[in-house]
């Protein structure tokens, strides 16, 4: 039997941003988004402000209206992703096969230690383990990192478990009888891998629970959710086989985006294309960075907030409204150039955009294969093109970003990293 | 808390392959830092920066170091 654990930071964000700062301790507190606290979402909540319900992704204005004394703190990535690295750094002490979910849990397959125990109370290895990271947590990285871990047979259990004692538990799941007396007890959305969605589908076929769920042959389950009728069928018994992927086995990079909520709502298609081209200049630094060429250039644009029916609501209230949008995609020769790729997107954004207003606009790009080998041109401007791009990027490697741009970049509006827990493509910078 | 960037000078000890910056020197002060609660680095092109998140009689001050122009400076105070 395979013994994995899942750890989980308690409301990382914000617990670190307590770490760094002891002021901030023990009371509520929101991050928001990089470096601003306009047009931003919390982030994190401290477990302090989640008592007073604030959640992630709600609003600073409601936030304030749930709690009134929040301290909201901006968001440094580069700060979330230290503490990552350092807490992989105590983790790969005592396991070489460390899956990184995301930037504030991991899962750990121990099952070199013998396999859980059946005991679930008694001191196994495994959790003697847990224990010690937990006193590595505080003692190498601080002594207000809490986290959450979660002990069993499979990854899906290993989560469940540390989910079920917050902040600071650690729950074995030791055998299968205990698991299913667990999944009975839970509601349908305390599983990873069932949201609202698939909760409301499950809930109009009759299906409250997992006991019901046990109930469903595998044949209907596949008719109403084709191959995640499978995984559905599993979870309500408890069995997932999927592997630990090492986060050294890197995962292919699938697509390279950006997007920017703008500070102030515009319609002004100078603005909005020396955005577009900010934005196709970072995809294109990171595609190259990562020797990537990519062909299908997706852009899309959020327009200005508009209220849903004629309800009239207080200045800066968001509830009642909707944000509307559109976006479209375009395939083109593979390139990592900006330019190139701002020009499709600026030929996707004007036919998409019908005027008005808008707040956001992101791009990516996608279908992408390595860099090398590749066709070499036989046109001189193209080979010009790719010995500047290269000469730019080592200046700006050096110097920093945008050190060297293009003209029209230059007063551009500055665009960071939003806290986020998704590794994404900064998953190899781990 | 305040965010500011105003150049400071500090004492430091090296220590174990580790910098730790011990006392600063801010608006006319000698500030003992007492706890170094956080270090983490950013990067601006080849340019790394340390900031150092520490506490002292209670109050929150972030250092940063400068590594290509060995300068410190002060990044955010937060003091009662």
């Amino acid at each position: 039997m395979r013994s994995i654990l899942h750890i989980d930071f308690n409301s990382y964000f914000a617990t670190v941003e307590q770490q760094a700062n002891p002021r901030l301790r023990g009371k509520p507190i929101g991050v928001t988004g990089g470096d601003r606290l306009q047009r931003t979402v919390i982030g994190a909540a401290s477990i302090e402000a989640k008592k007073f319900g604030v959640k992630t992704g709600m609003h600073p204005y409601e936030a304030k209206k749930l709690c009134p004394e929040i301290i909201l703190v901006k968001g440094d990535s580069d700060k979330y992703l230290e503490v990552t690295k350092k807490f992989l750094n105590i983790i790969k002490d005592f396991s070489p096969y460390v899956e990184v979910f995301s930037i504030d849990e991991v899962f750990i397959d121990l099952s070199h230690l013998g396999g859980v125990n059946q005991v679930a109370t008694s001191l196994t290895s495994e959790v003697n383990v847990a224990r010690e990271i937990k006193s590595r947590i505080h003692s190498e990285i601080g002594e207000w990192m809490r986290v959450s871990i979660g002990i069993s047979y499979n990854k899906l259990l290993a989560k469940l478990a540390s989910n079920l004692q917050k902040p600071d538990g650690l729950v074995v799941i030791p055998n299968h009888t205990e698991a299913i007396k667990i999944l009975d007890k839970i509601e349908l959305d305390e599983v990873c891998g069932i949201g609202s969605r698939i909760k409301r589908r499950l809930n109009n076929m009759g299906i409250f629970n997992f006991s019901q769920l046990r109930f469903v042959p595998l044949p209907a389950l596949l008719a109403s959710f084709k191959s995640y009728g499978q995984i559905l069928y599993n979870m309500a018994r408890g069995v997932d086989e999927s592997p630990i992927i090492p986060f050294y086995e890197k995962e292919e990079v699938k697509s390279v985006g950006h997007r920017h909520t703008i500070d102030h709502d515009t319609a002004d298609p100078t603005e909005i294309k020396q955005i577009l081209l900010k934005l196709t200049e970072l995809v294109a630094r990171r595609l190259r960075a990562k020797e990537l060429v990519g062909k299908t250039v997706h852009c899309w644009y959020r327009q200005a907030f508009h209220l849903r029916g004629e309800a009239e609501l207080s200045p800066g209230s968001h509830l009642g409204g909707v944000f509307l949008g559109d976006g479209m995609q375009l395939t083109i020769q593979y390139t990592s150039d900006g330019l190139e790729i701002f020009h499709a997107a600026w030929r996707i954004f004007q036919t998409i955009w019908s005027g008005g207003k808008i707040r956001m606009v992101g791009i990516s790009i996608s279908n992408l294969k390595p860099t090398h080998p590749q066709n070499l041109s036989l046109l001189p401007e193209t080979n010009r093109a790719e010995i500047i791009l290269k000469a730019i990027d080592k200046i700006n490697d050096k110097f920093g970003e945008f050190t060297l741009q293009r003209g029209v970049l230059l007063g551009s509006q500055q665009m960071r990293r939003k806290p986020n827990p998704f590794l994404a493509d900064r998953r190899f910078k781990l | 808390m305040l965010e500011i960037q105003e150049p400071i000078d500090v004492w430091v000890l090296f220590s174990k392959n580790h910098i730790q910056p011990s006392v600063f020197f801010w608006h006319g002060r000698q500030i003992k830092i007492e706890k170094i609660n956080l270090v983490h680095t950013s990067k601006n092109g080849g340019n790394i920066f340390y900031h150092f998140s520490v506490s002292s009689c209670g109050n929150f001050y972030r250092l940063n170091l400068d590594t290509s122009k060995m300068r410190w400076i002060l990044e955010a105070v937060e003091e009662e």
